[in-house]
């Protein structure tokens, strides 16, 4: 049982990463990773909301009649969303005013109605908690790297503190959307890179482990 | 017939729990967010006033206007916003004009979404501070090329001609307007 | 009037949805493959937007402002938006049928479609008149199909370009997006009289 339940919440992570490997979620995902803090912000704001429709979705699966289960996770969605943003708005005013439009966005986020439909409305609360976990935190993992980098580029520090020597002209393309597609496209493809050599890692490894069989 | 009833019904019941728990969320986070909105605009006033220690906000001509108090009982400067279209998106600007309406006692920048070390050098002292004490009865005007030569002249961020001409255009526009209401009053 | 065309043009060119604020990004990968399709799914879109447009302008300003119910913005757009296309999809499948079965499963996913929502978000938040808006939404749309046919011109000559193999797919045609959005870059300012 719990290894099903870290089987569900790891792959959110690497294997079905939602913006390196689904790819969805774009639009906030480069719209908003213009530093750090933004990228932790957005992707804990779209957690919140992950987790707990997926979960009330979950609790109420049995409940909802199939014609209407899109509108009705809508709905859910779009409460939850109002939540976090109010919440935002209320608690941290300036990451409110960064994020901007961006958090209701939060609503049209493919990852969370995807989750709900293909996970959360078929398993229980206690997998389905898992899974957005996992997707949450892979999601958010993903907005801190391409915020830090772009950061990183464009301002030549992370979180206000410089890194890159005094003599780097700083690339302020990275803050900008073309930045942010070419860092995202970019990343992808070290991402598809790394994920066709670990396969073919493992591939090999098997092969030799037959012929290490074949022979004893 | 009762499929139908059972669908509507569902999403009645969904719509209520959203209407309720969203109107809680409301009363929570609506004082909330005026009061930073309100501490937002008092930060502003003050920096360009820093002698400043309070306001009365007048209603002329459908616009706010904050006349700004010292330590005396007449007013030492008011202070109003623009708003304006710059290079990426709007540009708002909270403006300082001193009693006379002759003189600019100085601006800062309350939202601006140009580019980063070009037209968000606006938001720098370096470049607020050109506009303190500026001449406010003829149009400001900004310099490219060479050192301003007026004292109605400010000197251009160099390649961020669209952001500098922008917001000089949005303080003409704004500072005219609210000398007009002022003079009227 | 001239304020009317400027925000047409800004939203379509200067500030193109996709290119600038990141809005359709979705379907622009997904949908970006064939020149015909493409542009269906921008017709298809900018139909959907104008309607949105208008029904989220109506709402907010004949309900939500005036019963102080501004906080039910969200649930209230995005229920609007999803009936929209609800309504579209009929329309479509009576009338154009072809239109219908071509654009298929992206027909019901224009509800996801962050540039409906967004630009229902921002026509909000910028405060736009009615007449504003329509052109916003139009503008945007006209936008949006811009872009996605371009990207499908360019995927379709690509498919014969040899791509390295990590970034087949999705990486090329974003890094694409990237040079489009720095030549897009050089319209900014124009409008700023």
């Amino acid at each position: 049982m719990i290894k099903q339940l870290y089987q569900d919440w790891i792959k959110g992570i690497w294997r079905n990463n939602p913006v390196f490997v689904q790819l969805l979620g774009m639009c906030p995902t480069l719209a908003v990773t213009t530093s750090l803090i933004n990228g932790i912000a957005m992707g804990c704001a779209t957690c919140f909301v992950l987790v707990a429709s997926s979960l009330m979705v979950s609790v109420i699966r049995r409940l909802i009649p199939g014609e209407v289960r899109i509108a009705g996770f809508t709905i859910i969605i779009a409460t939850f969303v109002t939540v976090a943003e109010l919440f935002l708005a209320a608690n941290f005013p300036l990451l409110s005013k960064t994020l901007g439009p961006y958090v209701p966005l939060i609503i049209v986020n493919c990852i969370i109605l995807g989750r709900a439909e293909a996970f959360a409305s078929k398993h229980s609360p206690i997998r389905a908690l898992a899974d957005s976990f996992g997707m949450g935190v892979g999601f958010t993992l993903s907005l801190v790297l391409l915020g830090s980098i772009r950061e990183l580029f464009a301002t030549g520090g992370i979180i206000g503190t410089r890194i890159l020597p005094a003599s780097f002209e700083n690339w302020v393309v990275m803050i900008m959307p073309a930045g942010a597609f070419l860092t995202l496209g970019f990343l992808i493809g070290l991402f598809n890179m790394i994920e066709s050599k670990l396969k073919s890692h493992k591939v090999t490894m098997s092969q030799g482990h037959m012929t290490q069989v074949k022979n004893s | 017939m009762k499929k139908t009833l059972h669908m509507v019904a569902v999403l009645m019941v969904l719509g209520f729990i959203s209407g309720f728990s969203l109107v809680r969320m409301e009363e929570y986070a609506a004082p909330r967010i005026e009061a930073h909105r309100r501490e937002a605009v008092e930060a502003s006033i003050y920096a360009i006033f820093p002698k400043g220690k309070s306001y009365k906000v007048l209603e002329l001509g459908g616009r706010e206007i904050f006349e700004v108090f010292g330590s005396s009982r007449s007013p030492i400067g008011y202070a109003f916003t623009g708003k304006g279209k710059g290079y990426q998106d709007d540009i708002v600007v909270m403006i300082g004009l001193y009693p006379a309406l002759t003189r600019l006692a100085g601006i800062e920048i309350l939202r601006s979404v140009e580019t980063p070390g070009l037209g968000g050098e606006i938001v720098k002292p370096f470049f607020k501070n050109q506009f303190q004490n500026l001449s406010a009865s003829e149009p400001i005007r900004y310099i490219v090329g060479r050192a301003p030569a007026s004292d109605s002249e400010i000197q251009a961020i160099t390649g961020a001609t669209v952001t500098s001409r922008s917001l000089v255009r949005i303080l003409n526009g704004e500072i005219e307007a609210v000398a007009k209401l002022l003079r009227q009053k | 009037m001239t304020h009317i065309i400027l925000i047409f043009i800004a939203a379509a060119v200067t500030n193109n949805f996709v290119l600038a604020y990141f809005l359709g990004v979705c379907p622009f990968l997904g949908v970006s493959k064939r020149i015909e399709s493409a542009f269906g799914m921008g017709l298809a879109t900018t139909f959907v937007m104008c309607v949105a447009a208008i029904l989220t302008w109506l709402i907010y300003h004949f309900l939500l402002i005036p019963f102080n119910l501004l906080f039910l913005r969200n649930v209230t757009f995005i229920l609007v938006i999803a009936s929209a296309v609800q309504v579209v999809e009929m329309f479509l499948k009576k009338f154009n049928p072809v239109l219908y079965r071509a654009l298929g499963i992206y027909l019901p996913l224009i509800t996801t479609n962050c540039a409906i929502l967004g630009l229902a978000l921002f026509m909000v938040m910028r405060q736009y008149n009615f007449f504003e808006s329509v052109a916003f939404a139009v503008g945007g749309g006209v936008g949006f199909t811009f872009a996605l046919t371009v990207m499908a011109g360019i995927r379709e000559e690509l498919e014969m370009a040899d791509v390295p193999a990590s970034l087949k797919g999705a990486g090329i045609t974003l890094i694409t997006a990237g040079l489009l959005a720095l030549i897009f870059m050089g319209f900014a300012g124009i409008i700023a009289t």
